[in-house]
C-alpha cells in the first residue's frame, strides 16, 4: 500500500485524507492544533454560526410587522456557548469519519521537513519521524497583520480574536474590504455595533453591479464606508482607539471602542522547515504546477499555504482531492475551473463564472438578464425582498458564462448555474424544466426566461437590449 | 427647449447641446413604483451602453444612452427617492456633440400603438 503524509487537518487535509484512504492509500494526517482547521475553528463554521444568530436578531425585529410582538435582547454568553457547541460537533464529525477509516492514522504535533521524504513531528518534546511515498502540505494560513503602529494595542484584534470576544463591541472600526471584513461588518452592525470599514474597493472580486448593490444595501445596516483610504496607524484615546487613515492627501480619523483587522492572509508555512526541502517558496507561500505540486516530484501543496491560490475551503479540499486521484491513475475527472463562492454578507452574495466588468475587459461578447426578489411570491411572503439573479450569457452558444446573485440564499443560484456551467447546458434550456412554486428557486427561473422573452412574472415593455 | 423621444422610453428635453433625460409616461406605469436605481460611474457614454439600471417591485429595468453623452449632472434627489422617477423627475442632465435623431412626440406615439 502506498503512503501518504498529509500536513494539516483543515477541510483541505481531513477531505484529502478520506479521499486518499477511498482510494486505497494508507494515510498519516498530521495536525498540531485543532481537526478542522481555521474553517472549523476560527473561520467558515464559527463565522456562519453568528451569520445565523445576527440574521435571526434581525428577522425578530422584522416579526413586529408579522403579528409577532416579542422584545429580544443578546446574551454574549449563549452565544459563545452556542459557537463553541457548533464547533465541537463538526470537530466530533471529522474525528468519527476519520476514525472509521482503518488505512487513516491522525497523528498529534507539529510537522516539519527533515529533507525531501522524511517529515518529523514533535508534540511535547517528543519527536517521531514519518516517511511516505507521497507528501500533501495543507497548512492553510493565518491574518496577515500589516506593519503599522499600534497593531498590538488591546482591542486590536483579528478575525480569530473576535470569534473569542465575550462581548458585542459598542462601536468597531473595520480595516479592510475584503470576505473577511464585510462579513464581520454585516454581523456586528446587525447585532448593534456601530461599523466603519477603512480600505480600498469594496469585494473586488465580485461582479461590479452586485458589490455596488452590496454595499447600498450594507449603508442601510448603518456601516459606514470609508473607501479609497489606508489605514496608517492606530492610538489610545482614553478607553477608545483611534484609526488614522489617508486618501490622497486627506486624512480621517476614526475612532472606535475596538478595531478589526481584517487585511487578507497569509500561509502558514513557518514551522515546515521548508529550507530542509528544495520546495519553492513565494513570500512564504509555496509555489506549485497547475496539478498542485511542488517543485519537488512527491511534495503537493493545496489551499490557502499555495502562493497565489484562492483562499477557499472548498478550493483547498477539491485540489486536495484531484491530487490524490491522479496518483492513483494518473488523472481526474474532477472540474476545478469552475469556483463558486459566498460572501455571508447580509444579505449574502454569490457568483461564479465570469463578471460582467471581466467580459468587458476581455472583449467577450455577452448578454444580461437580471431578476429581482421583490418580485417573486416566496420572497415577498418571507420578507426578504432584497436582493436579484444576475446571468451573464454567451449569445452564441447560449451558455452560461457566470452567475451572480444577492439576496436570501444565494448560493443556491450560483450551484444551480455552477451544473448548467461544467454540463454545457444552453441557458434557453433551462426554460424548458419546471421549477415548483412557490420557491425562490422560480427567480433563476424567470432570469433564464427573460432571455427568451417567456418570464410570465415582467411586465410586457418594447425595449432595445443592452448593448454590449 | 425641444422634446423628443426614443424607442427606449427616454423623453430628452433639449436646449442647445444640453439634455435632460426622464423617462416617458409610457414607461413610468408599465415599471411599476421604482424602488432603486443604479447609476453608471462613468462620465462619458456610447450609445447604447446602460447609464440607469432601474428596481421596480415588478421588474429590473436598463436605461440605455439614447445617443453618445457626457453627464453633466445626476439627479440625485433621485437616489435618495427612486419612487420620484415615477412622476416625471429628470434623473440626468448630459451634454451631446451629435444632434440627436429621434421620434416627435406624435411619431413615438404611433410607435407605441404599432407595438
Amino acid at each position: 500500500m502506498e503512503k501518504i503524509i498529509i500536513i494539516g487537518a483543515g477541510p483541505g487535509g481531513y477531505e484529502t485524507a478520506i479521499r486518499a484512504a477511498q482510494l486505497g492509500f494508507e494515510v498519516t494526517i498530521i495536525e498540531k492544533d485543532k481537526l478542522g482547521g481555521t474553517c472549523v475553528n476560527n473561520g467558515c463554521i464559527p463565522t456562519k454560526t453568528l451569520f445565523r444568530i445576527a440574521e435571526l436578531y434581525d428577522d425578530i425585529k422584522l416579526g413586529s410587522t408579522m403579528g409577532i410582538v416579542s422584545k429580544s435582547h443578546l446574551d454574549t454568553g449563549m452565544i459563545q456557548e452556542r459557537k463553541e457547541y457548533v464547533m465541537k460537533r463538526m470537530i466530533k464529525g471529522i474525528q468519527f469519519t476519520l476514525g472509521s477509516y482503518e488505512n487513516i492514522t491522525v497523528v498529534e504535533g507539529t510537522a516539519s521537513f527533515i529533507n525531501d521524504r522524511e517529515v518529523v513531528v514533535e508534540k511535547d518534546n517528543q519527536k517521531e519521524t514519518y516517511t511516505a511515498d507521497h507528501i500533501i502540505i495543507a497548512t492553510g494560513s493565518k491574518s496577515n497583520i500589516p506593519p503599522m503602529d499600534g497593531v498590538d494595542l488591546d482591542k486590536v484584534l483579528t478575525s480569530d480574536d473576535l470569534l473569542k470576544l465575550k462581548e458585542i463591541p459598542k462601536s468597531m472600526t473595520i480595516i479592510g474590504t475584503g470576505v473577511v471584513a464585510m462579513e464581520f461588518a454585516s454581523i456586528y452592525a446587525k447585532l448593534g455595533c456601530k461599523i466603519s470599514v477603512v480600505g480600498s474597493e469594496l469585494l473586488k472580486q465580485l461582479d461590479e453591479e452586485t458589490s455596488r448593490r452590496l454595499k447600498d444595501y450594507l449603508v442601510i445596516s448603518e456601516i459606514k464606508f470609508n473607501l479609497g483610504y489606508r489605514a496608517k496607524s492606530i492610538s489610545k484615546d482614553g478607553d477608545d482607539l483611534i484609526v488614522r487613515a489617508t486618501k490622497d492627501d486627506q486624512t480621517k480619523i476614526f475612532k472606535s471602542e475596538y478595531v478589526l483587522i481584517a487585511t487578507g492572509r497569509k500561509a502558514n508555512t513557518e514551522s515546515l522547515s521548508l529550507e530542509n526541502t528544495t520546495v519553492e517558496v513565494e513570500k512564504g507561500a509555496i509555489k506549485v504546477d497547475d496539478n498542485s505540486k511542488t517543485s519537488v516530484n512527491n511534495i503537493y501543496a493545496i489551499g490557502d499555504c499555495v502562493y497565489k491560490n484562492i483562499q477557499l475551503a472548498h478550493v483547498a479540499a477539491h485540489q486536495g482531492m484531484y491530487v490524490v486521484e491522479c496518483i492513483k491513475s494518473g488523472h481526474s475527472d474532477m472540474n476545478l475551473k469552475l469556483i463558486p463562492s459566498v460572501v455571508f454578507t447580509i444579505p449574502e452574495v454569490a457568483m461564479i463564472g465570469m463578471t460582467e466588468q471581466q467580459c468587458k475587459k476581455e472583449k467577450i461578447a455577452y448578454k444580461i438578464s437580471k431578476f429581482l426578489y421583490v418580485t417573486n411570491g416566496k420572497a415577498v411572503s418571507e420578507a426578504k425582498t432584497d436582493g436579484f439573479v444576475k446571468l451573464i450569457v454567451d449569445p452564441i452558444t447560449e451558455q452560461i458564462l457566470g452567475c451572480h446573485a444577492i439576496g436570501q440564499s444565494a448560493d443556491m443560484f450560483v450551484h444551480f448555474a455552477l451544473i448548467a456551467m461544467d454540463n454545457k447546458i444552453k441557458a434557453e434550456k433551462l426554460s424548458d424544466i419546471i421549477f415548483a412554486h412557490p420557491t425562490l428557486g422560480e427567480i433563476f427561473m424567470d432570469a433564464v426566461n427573460l432571455f427568451g422573452g417567456k418570464s410570465v412574472n415582467s411586465p410586457f415593455i418594447t425595449n432595445e437590449l443592452r448593448k454590449i | 427647449m425641444k422634446n423628443i423621444f426614443t424607442k427606449n422610453h427616454i423623453k430628452i428635453t433639449m436646449e442647445g447641446n444640453i439634455a435632460k433625460l426622464y423617462i416617458t409616461e409610457y414607461l413610468e406605469r408599465n415599471l411599476g413604483e421604482i424602488i432603486y436605481l443604479q447609476f453608471t460611474k462613468d462620465k462619458k457614454i456610447k450609445e447604447g451602453i446602460t447609464i440607469v439600471s432601474v428596481e421596480s417591485v415588478k421588474m429590473s429595468y436598463d436605461i440605455l444612452a439614447p445617443f453618445d453623452l457626457e453627464i453633466i449632472e445626476i439627479n440625485q434627489d433621485l437616489v435618495d427617492d427612486p419612487g420620484k422617477l415615477n412622476h416625471h423627475h429628470s434623473f440626468m442632465t448630459v451634454r451631446f456633440e451629435t444632434m440627436p435623431q429621434a421620434m416627435s412626440e406624435k411619431e413615438y406615439e404611433s410607435y407605441l400603438r404599432s407595438e
